[in-house]
């Protein structure tokens, strides 16, 4: 049915909303954008955009000296990599703990996914509550372990364990993520060729390894792109947890775009980068989709 | 000496309300081709699961080659299954479907590639060894099943249904195929299978199970000869056997088969058999095989009866003969047989051929053994 | 042999039970934190000694504890952002759910819209927002749109309709084609058919969008902290000032984290069995 053209009635109600609403609110703003990327504007100058002066790739080579810049892009990227690997091998051991039925596994379930329920910013205010000096962290467990010391360590003044505290707030938030994909993924593989492979003399390791992986490969693939283009986008938990400090030092690249853009009134400069930004995840995505699907995927 | 292979005892097997297995023994020896035959949902397949250690029995022992295997699980068994719907690993090629279960035992990497060849060679799958195994057809896919459990050398081969998924030429070349396999290696085959034919074509022995419960176990003759009660009358032969139940009563100096109102006249089918007396006066059932019925145009035999309806099967025919009302049975006939509906034809009926079985309990009654007892 | 399995299986329960703690422990202690009186907010124990309310009060009316908790600056009462919150996400909801249904009937069943509309609002999905609400400030600045509910409803309905039609496109094509056809038969139009026999059809798809695009909707934070000021802030812009500005205010802030997940922890486990769906555009079925 596809392939038959549609009656105009359907073609209208099936486009014109759509495009209206993304045209007037996003592609406009998008074209904007790259226009503004070109000029040297600053609201504070008292004129307006249409008024500012073209200045050619200015912006694109001052982003590309600026070390606040490139070291958010280049933490924004480790953080990615950090929380993705973790994040997948907990929810894939998760998956695959919970495979098999047990009593008050529903129970079990519905706990493990309610972090996933939750607004960022209340995971932020969480962990935000969870790393203060006489919060639970230092105060009940690091104290049980190494004593009075534990309520001297400052999780947000130093650069390291703030850092660490943004990694435990989006693992513990977005592990369930990757558990309810690996969950699905798991189950849907057919409990015959489990058992033939049983029958076979396979040990659970050799299946997991060999049959259970391979056959839900495309859903690891999607799992985990979804999962660091998301991880990418990381705002909520610097900015209410570190405000991207000390200093600069837990800064990512959607906090320093938006202090930028916001606090600095650099708009041109903010917009940039921006393009800097979308151009290097298009090309990573696709890289990433085309390694996994039409080269090793055969 | 025959030995003993398998030998499963009372083994006994619920899921929630459902008595799938119950209580069941039965001893399979090495070499032989044993049959599991019974309806679906009779416990058939559960039984070969617990064989083979994918399913616990709630009761009873599972020995293999002597050992108590009841709470070993499959990997260790040695034992292997092929199933209904092949479960061939879709992501692998047909060499690594085949190589899986020696691969998943480290053997060394030329032993695989020898077994395999030689498996493959057998089963005719040389030429798809390096094609995708998703890709392949369903008697490819078959053959790769059968292959994958060949290549590991099991001490028991089960089998669950292989043959229901293809089409009936591919069905009757797989039947011959198989036992000719078993033959030439010699293995201990277990056989999972609804269809009678199937099971009296491949089998050294066969297990009749209904609602859970094993019925008999014997040779196919055993079985087609001597059916143990009614239910494995019925199940075995094509087309099923006929069934005339009534109450034997001596009346004027003849046998006879009383049914609410309806006489049937038994002398002559059940004079001469010895022992005949003790079941004088009981409910009984009498069981025919179309086959053991002649037809006689001329009107003579033990009954008359009125030609109704043919049926072909084959190249024969089923003639089904009316001989009195509520009462008919089938009959096989030549297709060179003149016949016309309306016909009056006798059937002649060799008295060592007719089964007799008691209502209520559905079991078989040898009148011989009454006889000689 | 056995005694393999049986530490293999305890393995097993210990890990998810060590793993169920680690969630439960932090929203224990925000639960027990939000009913804990000034001077236990520094405690090292769960249950508070003497329960209070005084957290939840100070939310809504924070000028009759001034000074109380060592709160130096005044914050607005959360009632405001609150209702914001839930007049912006449900109608920028129902707005891209009802743009999002045509559009999907379309992708199901005749390849309209073509792949670049598809293209772009998956787009809109992948990259930061914070790389595109800059331009989207300035712009709405030139229409008079900053700060107002209309911006924020425009905004989050073209950022959300990409779920909207990929969740409800799964649940057209579940539908049989046949039904339509049927209709087609008997002379209905095409949009009569997708009133009459397709809508009502898909109405619990239409649910299962709704509610996760509410849910999307109520936890976002970077759009509305930019576009909006004084008269739209939401109740995610109101926690974050809360918790960045306010200090050390443990108790309201714990309290204000229980408001905040009231709404979308219910809807979410309303939609438990669908959120992986939604969360994969439909690429996974739950």
């Amino acid at each position: 049915m596809t392939d038959r053209p549609a009656p105009r009635s359907i073609k209208i109600l099936a486009n014109l909303p759509l495009n209206a609403l993304l045209y007037a609110v996003l592609i406009i703003p998008f074209l904007l954008m790259i226009y503004l990327a070109f000029l040297k504007w600053n609201p504070a100058g008292g004129y307006e955009w249409w008024r500012a002066p073209l200045i050619g790739l200015a912006n694109f080579h001052k982003a590309l000296h600026d070390s606040r810049f490139l070291s958010s892009l280049g933490r924004t990227i480790a953080y990615v990599a950090i929380v993705v690997t973790i994040e997948f091998l907990l929810g894939l051991l998760l998956a695959y703990l919970l495979l098999e039925k047990f009593p008050g596994k529903k129970l079990a379930i519905a706990i493990i996914i309610y972090p996933l329920m939750l607004p960022p910013v209340v995971v932020a205010t969480i962990f935000y509550l969870m790393f203060q000096d006489y919060g639970p962290v230092n105060n009940i467990f690091l104290r049980s372990i190494i004593g009075e010391k534990a309520l001297g360590i400052h999780w947000f003044l130093r650069p390291d364990t703030a850092f660490i505290s943004l990694i435990i707030a989006d693992i513990w938030q977005w592990t369930p993520f990757i558990f309810l994909i690996m969950y699905s993924a798991l189950s849907a593989v057919p409990k015959r060729l489990i058992e033939a492979a049983q029958v076979l003399g396979a040990s659970n390791f050799y299946i997991f390894w060999r049959i259970r992986l391979p056959l839900i490969k495309p859903l690891i693939v999607i799992a985990i792109v979804l999962r660091a283009l998301e991880a990418f986008k990381v705002f909520d938990y610097v900015y209410i947890m570190t405000g991207g400090g000390p200093g600069t030092s837990t800064e990512t690249v959607s906090v320093y775009i938006y202090r930028v853009a916001i606090e600095y009134h650099d708009i041109s400069y903010a917009s940039a980068m921006s393009l800097i930004v979308l151009l290097l995840i298009i090309i990573v995505t696709r890289i990433f989709i085309w390694y996994s699907f039409e080269r090793g995927g055969r | 000496m025959k030995k003993v292979k398998l030998e499963v005892k009372n083994i006994t097997k619920r899921f929630g309300d459902l008595l799938a297995v119950n209580n069941v023994s039965f001893e399979v020896y090495e070499g032989e081709t044993f049959t599991l035959l019974g309806p679906s949902g009779c416990g058939k397949t559960t039984t070969l699961r617990i064989i083979a250690g994918l399913e616990k029995p709630d009761k009873g022992r599972v020995f293999i080659g002597g050992r108590d295997v009841t709470d070993v699980p499959p990997r260790e068994r040695n034992v292997c299954l092929v199933f209904q719907e092949y479960a061939v690993f879709p992501h692998m090629t047909v060499y690594d479907n085949i190589a899986f279960g020696l691969k998943a035992r480290k053997e060394p990497e030329e032993l695989i590639a020898r077994r395999v060849r030689e498996v493959a060679e057998l089963l005719g799958l040389t030429s798809v060894l390096n094609t995708k195994a998703s890709k392949v057809g369903l008697s490819e896919k078959q053959r790769i099943a059968l292959g994958r459990c060949l290549v590991v050398e099991p001490e028991i081969l089960l089998l669950d249904e292989p043959l229901t998924l293809a089409d009936a030429k591919i069905r009757e070349t797989m039947r011959r195929e198989l036992r000719r396999l078993q033959r030439e290696l010699k293995i201990t085959m277990i056989y999972v299978t609804h269809d009678q034919l199937e099971a009296m074509m491949l089998s050294d022995r066969i297990a009749v199970m209904n609602a859970g419960r094993l019925l008999q176990v014997g040779t196919p003759r055993e079985i087609y000869e001597k059916p143990k009660n009614l239910f494995v009358a019925y199940f075995i032969g094509s087309p099923t056997i006929n069934l005339i139940e009534g109450k034997l009563v001596r009346k004027d100096g003849k046998l006879v088969l009383e049914k609410e109102g309806l006489v049937l006249d038994a002398t002559k089918l059940l004079e001469e058999a010895k022992g005949v007396g003790k079941i004088i006066g009981r409910e009984i059932v009498i069981g025919i095989r179309p086959e053991d019925i002649q037809i006689d145009p001329s009107g003579h035999g033990v009954w008359k009866g009125e030609v109704e309806l043919f049926e072909v099967s084959g190249d024969q025919l089923i003639v089904h003969i009316k001989l009195a009302e509520e009462t008919k049975i089938r009959a096989m006939a030549p297709f060179s047989l003149r016949l016309r509906t309306g016909d009056i034809v006798g059937v002649a009926i060799n008295p060592d051929k007719v089964h007799v079985f008691d209502r209520k309990t559905g079991e078989r009654i040898d009148l011989l053994s009454i006889g000689e007892a | 042999m056995k005694w393999g399995r049986i530490v293999v299986t305890s393995l097993k329960y210990i890990i998810i039970g060590v793993f169920i703690l680690w969630v439960l422990v932090p929203v224990a202690w925000i639960i027990t934190l939000a009913f804990k009186p000034y001077q236990e907010w520094r405690v090292a124990y769960f249950i508070p000694k003497q329960p209070t309310l005084d957290n939840f009060i100070v939310l809504f009316k924070p000028e009759v504890f001034t000074g109380v908790m060592g709160a130096t600056a005044i914050v607005e009462p959360v009632t405001k952002p609150l209702i914001n919150s839930l007049v912006v996400s449900a109608l920028a909801t129902v707005l891209a759910v009802i743009v999002g249904f045509f559009s999907a009937y379309g992708a199901s069943r005749y390849n309209t819209p073509g792949p670049f509309g598809i293209f772009f609002t998956l787009l809109t999905r992948m990259l930061p927002p914070a790389t595109f609400v800059t331009p989207i400030m300035v712009y709405y600045a030139n229409l008079g749109l900053l700060d107002t509910h209309l911006g924020l409803i425009a905004l989050y309905s073209s950022v959300t309709v990409t779920y909207a039609i990929w969740i409800l496109k799964g649940f057209i094509d579940a539908i049989p084609v046949e039904w339509e056809e049927a209709a087609m038969l008997e002379g209905a139009s095409p949009t009569k058919v997708l009133f009459k026999v397709v809508l009502p059809l898909v109405r619990p798809g239409l649910v299962v969008a709704g509610l996760f695009i509410f849910l999307l909707n109520w936890t976002e934070l970077l759009f509305a902290l930019v576009l909006t000021n004084i008269n739209a802030v939401t109740l995610p812009v109101h926690i974050s000032k809360y918790v960045g500005a306010v200090g050390q205010l443990y108790g309201p802030q714990a309290a204000l984290a229980l408001i905040g997940s009231i709404v979308p922890v219910t809807i979410g486990y309303i939609i438990q069995k669908h959120l992986v769906t939604g969360f994969t555009f439909g690429m996974v079925r739950g």
